[in-house]
This record gives C-alpha cells, sequence and structure tokens, in this order.
C-alpha cells in the first residue's frame, strides 16, 4: 500500500484468445501506470484492444480469454491474483465504471432511485430510508432536477443523458479511487456530451479519484486528460502528457492519427496519400502490428518487438525507427 | 443558377397512438447544382425525416419537392422510380444497407438493370470503372460484405450510390460508424467524387468537423425547423443562433493549445410530443425574451446569405 506509487499499474499484461483452434494474443504485453488523481485517455481505434484493458482491470474479461502474462496492481494488491468474491469487492469499493451502452447498465425491472440507494447499501450498511434520501440527494447533485420524482422512474423513461448521470451517481456512492470510463457518451448529442463530460471532471475534482478514460475522440482526449496512452491493435505504440502527444508526436501511427483529425474550428484540407491506407488489424505479427501500415517500417520492424523508449521525461515511445522517422506531424 | 433540388415548406406529422408527432415543421431549402449542402442538428430534430421526404422515402405530409423544376410530392409511384436514378442516397449503416446475401457485383449491378443503363459487357465495364472510382479493386466484385471491412462496405454502398451518375446524393451519415482514419478516407474519397462527376450532395450529420470538412453551406435544424442557414465558414466563425453557438462550442477540439469558452446547455430538447408554442429553443435559451415564447421566430436575412430565425 504505497499512496507514492501510482494508484493503478499494469505490468506486461498478454490476454489471448482462441481463433480457429489456436490462442491468439490480443493484448500485447501492455504496461501503463495512473497515478493519484490523474486523468488518464486510452486512445484508439476499433480493435486496438483498450476496452479489453479495461476489462482485464475490472475482472470483467470474457469466458473464453485467458491472462498469459502479467499484473494488475491496485494500490500494490495484484488484482489478477484475486478471488471472485474478492474482485466483487475491489469492483463496489475501490473501482467504478461507466460503460458505452448506458441502458445495458441500468436494470431496466428497478427504479433508477431504488439502484442508486443500493449502491449506497452495498458501500455503507444504511438502513433502506436512509439510503432512499442519500440516493435523491447524489440524483440531484449530478444535476437531476427533480431528483425525488425522477428516482421513481425507470430506465426507459428517462433520456441517454439523465441515465449516465443515474450511473454518475451511483459512482458517487461508491466514492472509488479509480473510475474507468468507456466512451461514456457514445450515442449522445454533443451538447449533452458537454454536460457528462463537466460532470465528470466536477467528481474528479471533488472526490480526487484517478480516472482512465477510453475513447476513440482526441478532442475529448485534449480537453479532458493529462497523459495519454496510444494503443493499435493491442500494443501501446505511444504514451506522453497530452501537450506533448499532440504539439510533438512521434510514433508514426500517432502522427497518422493527428492527421486524419478534423476540427471544427477550421477548415480542414485532405491529408495526402490518405486514400490508400489500409484499414484490415492484424495480430499475428512478432513485432510491431502497426508495421503493415507503417510509412516508416524497417525489415526489423516485422520480427522483433521494439521496447519503450523514453523521448523526454514521461514521454515513451515503441517504436524501432523513432529516430529516422520525420513524418509531419499537424495538419498545419 | 437553377437549384437541382427545392424544397418548400416541408411538413411531416408522425401519429404516435393518438398523438401527431411533428418531426419536420416548415423546411425550406434549395441546393445548387454540385454544391455540398450540410444539414445539422441533435438527434430528434428532424434532418434524416427531411432527407427521406425529400428522396420520396416518406411521404411528407405537406410541401413540395423540386427536382429540376419537377415536383416529386406530385408523381406516381412509377414516375418517380424512373426519377430515382438521378436522386440516390447513402445510409449511415452498411451493414444494414447492403444485402448480406449478394455479391458486391449483384448489388452494384441492379441499379443498372431497373433503370436499364447496360448489360453484358457495357455493364461490366460500368461496374469496373464504378469500383475504381470508389477505390475498390474491380477483383472485390465477386466478394459478399462479410467479408469486406467497414470502411469497404461504405464504399460499396457509395459506388452503388453513383452509379446510375445522379445528379444529387443524400447521404446520411455515411461516417459515423467508421473509425477516425477511416473516416477521412471516406470524406475525401466523397468530395473528390463530388468534384469529378459533379453531384450535389445533402450531407446530414452530426459531426460538425465531418460537415465543416465537407461543406459549403450549412442549414442547422432544431425541434423540426432550420433555426440557422448559410455558408459554412460563416455559420463556423460566426454564428448568431444562441442555439448554434452553443452546439458549436460543445464540440471538443483535438488541440490542448485552443482554449475556448464553453457554453453549457440546460436540460435537454422538449418533447415533440409536447411542441412550445414559441421558439423551440426557449426553455434552454440565455437571450430568450417574453416575446419568444409566443409565436416561432421567422428566418430573417442576416446579409451575404445568412439566415437566422431568432426573435433576439
Amino acid at each position: 500500500m504505497t499512496q507514492n506509487g501510482p494508484l493503478l499499474s499494469i505490468r506486461s499484461l498478454s490476454v489471448s484468445f482462441p481463433r480457429r483452434g489456436q490462442r491468439v494474443q490480443i493484448l500485447d504485453r501492455v504496461s501503463f501506470d495512473v497515478s493519484h488523481g490523474e486523468i488518464v485517455g486510452l486512445v484508439g481505434e476499433s480493435g486496438s484492444g483498450k476496452t479489453l484493458s479495461s476489462l482485464a482491470v475490472t475482472g470483467f474479461l470474457p469466458r473464453s480469454a485467458r491472462v498469459e502474462d502479467g499484473e494488475v496492481y491496485l494500490d500494490g494488491a495484484n488484482l489478477l491474483a484475486l478471488s471472485p468474491e474478492e474482485m466483487t469487492k475491489v469492483r463496489g469499493r475501490k473501482i467504478a465504471l461507466i460503460f458505452q451502452s448506458v441502458r445495458s447498465a441500468l436494470n431496466p425491472m428497478m427504479r433508477v432511485g431504488d439502484q442508486v440507494a443500493r449502491a449506497i447499501r452495498i458501500q455503507k450498511n444504511a438502513r433502506p430510508k436512509e439510503a432512499h434520501q442519500e440516493a435523491i440527494a447524489l440524483l440531484s447533485q449530478v444535476g437531476i432536477s427533480d431528483a425525488a420524482k425522477r428516482a421513481r422512474a425507470y430506465p426507459h423513461q428517462l433520456s441517454g443523458g439523465m441515465c449516465q448521470r443515474v450511473l454518475v451517481a451511483m459512482m458517487l456512492a461508491c466514492r472509488p479511487s479509480l473510475l474507468i470510463a468507456d466512451e461514456p457518451t457514445t450515442g449522445l448529442d454533443v451538447t449533452i456530451q458537454a454536460q457528462i463530460f463537466e460532470l465528470i471532471r466536477d467528481v474528479q475534482r471533488e472526490t480526487g479519484a484517478s480516472i482512465l478514460l477510453i475513447t476513440h475522440d482526441l478532442g475529448v482526449v485534449a480537453e479532458t486528460c493529462q497523459r495519454v496512452i496510444v494503443m493499435y491493435a493491442g500494443q501501446i505504440m505511444e504514451a506522453a502528457p497530452v501537450d506533448l502527444l499532440f504539439g510533438a508526436p512521434t510514433h508514426p501511427y500517432t502522427q497518422m492519427l493527428l492527421r486524419s483529425v478534423l476540427r471544427v474550428d477550421r477548415r480542414v484540407k485532405p491529408p495526402e496519400g490518405v486514400t490508400a491506407l489500409r484499414e484490415e488489424v492484424t495480430y499475428a505479427i512478432q513485432g510491431c502490428r502497426f508495421a503493415p501500415r507503417c510509412p516508416a517500417a524497417l525489415p526489423v520492424c516485422w520480427e522483433q518487438r521494439p521496447e519503450p523508449e523514453d523521448v523526454t521525461l514521461g514521454h515513451a515511445v515503441i517504436c524501432h525507427n523513432w529516430r529516422g522517422n520525420h513524418g509531419t506531424c499537424h495538419q498545419d | 443558377m437553377e437549384p437541382v433540388i427545392r424544397i418548400e415548406n416541408l411538413q411531416k406529422a408522425f401519429h404516435e397512438g393518438r398523438a401527431l408527432i411533428w418531426a419536420v415543421n416548415g423546411v425550406s431549402l434549395d441546393i445548387y447544382p454540385g454544391e455540398a449542402v450540410g444539414l445539422v442538428g441533435e438527434s430528434g430534430c428532424g434532418k434524416t425525416t427531411t432527407a427521406r421526404c425529400l428522396l420520396r422515402l416518406l411521404e411528407p405530409t405537406k410541401g413540395r419537392v423540386l427536382f429540376q423544376g419537377t415536383d416529386l410530392t406530385a408523381l406516381k409511384s412509377r414516375q418517380m422510380r424512373t426519377q430515382r436514378r438521378h436522386l440516390q442516397m447513402v445510409f449511415q449503416d452498411p451493414n444494414s444497407s447492403l444485402n448480406p446475401r449478394f455479391s458486391i457485383r449483384r448489388t452494384l449491378a441492379e441499379p443498372l438493370h431497373l433503370h436499364g443503363l447496360g448489360s453484358g459487357k457495357t455493364a461490366q465495364a460500368r461496374l469496373e470503372e464504378t469500383m475504381t472510382r470508389v477505390n475498390l479493386e474491380p477483383q472485390m466484385l465477386g466478394r459478399y460484405p462479410h467479408q469486406l471491412s467497414g470502411g469497404q462496405k461504405q464504399r460499396v454502398g457509395i459506388a452503388r450510390a453513383i452509379i446510375t451518375e445522379p445528379r444529387f446524393v443524400a447521404l446520411d451519415e455515411p461516417t459515423s460508424s467508421l473509425d477516425m482514419s477511416i473516416r477521412i478516407q471516406v470524406l475525401s474519397l466523397l468530395q473528390r467524387l463530388q468534384q469529378q462527376l459533379g453531384m450535389a450532395y445533402l450531407f446530414i450529420s452530426h459531426d460538425l468537423s465531418a460537415v465543416r470538412f465537407l461543406c459549403s453551406r450549412i442549414f442547422v435544424m432544431y425541434l423540426g425547423r432550420v433555426i440557422e442557414a448559410g455558408p459554412a465558414d460563416e455559420i463556423f466563425d460566426h454564428p448568431t443562433h444562441p442555439y448554434t453557438q452553443a452546439l458549436l462550442s460543445a464540440i471538443p477540439i483535438p488541440d490542448p493549445k485552443t482554449r475556448r469558452t464553453r457554453i453549457l446547455l440546460e436540460g435537454e430538447p422538449p418533447s415533440l410530443f409536447n411542441l412550445p408554442k414559441g421558439c423551440g429553443f426557449y426553455d434552454r435559451c440565455r437571450n430568450r425574451k417574453p416575446s419568444c415564447a409566443l409565436e416561432p421566430p421567422a428566418l430573417r436575412d442576416a446579409g451575404g446569405g445568412h439566415f437566422v430565425a431568432c426573435g433576439e
């Protein structure tokens, strides 16, 4: 239990799935930390393994998945060594989750107020009536007007944004030290999305919880996170403080991502050569899995996995050719 | 120049139990040849319903849709079918808009047969040419949708729309199911095709950065009405309606150096079951005046082709 060390530490985590009679290693030696009170963004496209990493942390890996190697430490304790019962307790008390499918995270048969009250009663031995009062207080704290009345609603009677607020209230009830938010605003309109992120930032300031924010939206990362981890095909490509990742991206994949970013505050010109990109993600590569799409790939990239190197303090890149790669980074 | 599409006071109501829901409530817009027009707004604002009424995939309750001067709403279905060659659509989700049991060849050949645009060798030549246009290998014609990636499937959706050489294509969120590096490829492709083939687009999206990339003019909808319209750069840089201002300010910018003041809107749009009498944005507007609650403000000319419906 070291307060000085990171709150969450994932060390060389590899997770495999069966595919056509063989085990395919989807997550490949993933390592990263989340410090106390820090907001870290985990970005990548479909199939990058960002959601899978969060499932491994929370013990929600599907049955067919197998942890091949690695450790996940929360406050110094290895979560992968815990029994399912012990893990349930960690999830209730230390880790809270906000999922992308808001509605499936709530019980459709139960009034939302009762669901929040239940979270409170699991957390502390409150009486039903007290828990209910506290639930209403939490619901109004997350910006639900007329909370006493809304507490009696079932999830289907509330909008998506409202349901997400209910989930944030449940999370507040648990007072977790780590919040994992997996695409928390997918399917919500942008004005509602802005409200939810404002709420998440408020909650972070108030509780001091660390947040692992999983998203594909680089705009959200730029505005919300302090540090960013970029994943591709189950491997980490680059990890850096937000301003360095956007200002001096070093990995060819990060550079490609930033080149394909569109902005609402100015008209972006189509980047050159972007039409010829391949899009299939391949996991069956010994070396760097980005090699098939990489403009700076060397023969060694296919054979051997590069080791993390520090570009500057706190800015790590996993690329054989980052020194020789002078890809343009921004659209300006 | 004559507009290729003119929508006049379009209204569409749906029956919901005993109640009537007005999803589109008096939309008028013109689209000129070779122009990409963006139709933006949040869910439930009526943008998709507008496009579907335009193509008569839905029957408008009131109003007219003119295509090169012909009133589409007055056509019999057989006459409408012959016009469809010129009016195409690309759908949001290629997984549900492509028939999984059709090969790509069959999917693309069908519009050619329906409109009598060639068979045998001429059809084959046209199929191959269209595949090349959307950056797909002609050898892929024999494949089925499940053998393609998301971006490739959406390219097939685009190929199906352009193979009849339409004058106008409605694009309904064509990139919202795609990853960001694929999204820009598809948008660049749409831009290039528009320039090569001179088609007009109506691009429906809640992704405003994609709209800014592709469109030269935009219409912003809220609760079934157009509340602001004009040249894209003008509206993105100087939004006038309080809703447009809040909408644009809510979109995160992928650049930590850019800091903006965000206008956070209170609450959510009112229910379509219970439309307010006055301005639809009244409850959430920070500049509202008592008179705004009385009747919906009309679009007024703010100069330079910029129109705003606001009582302020």
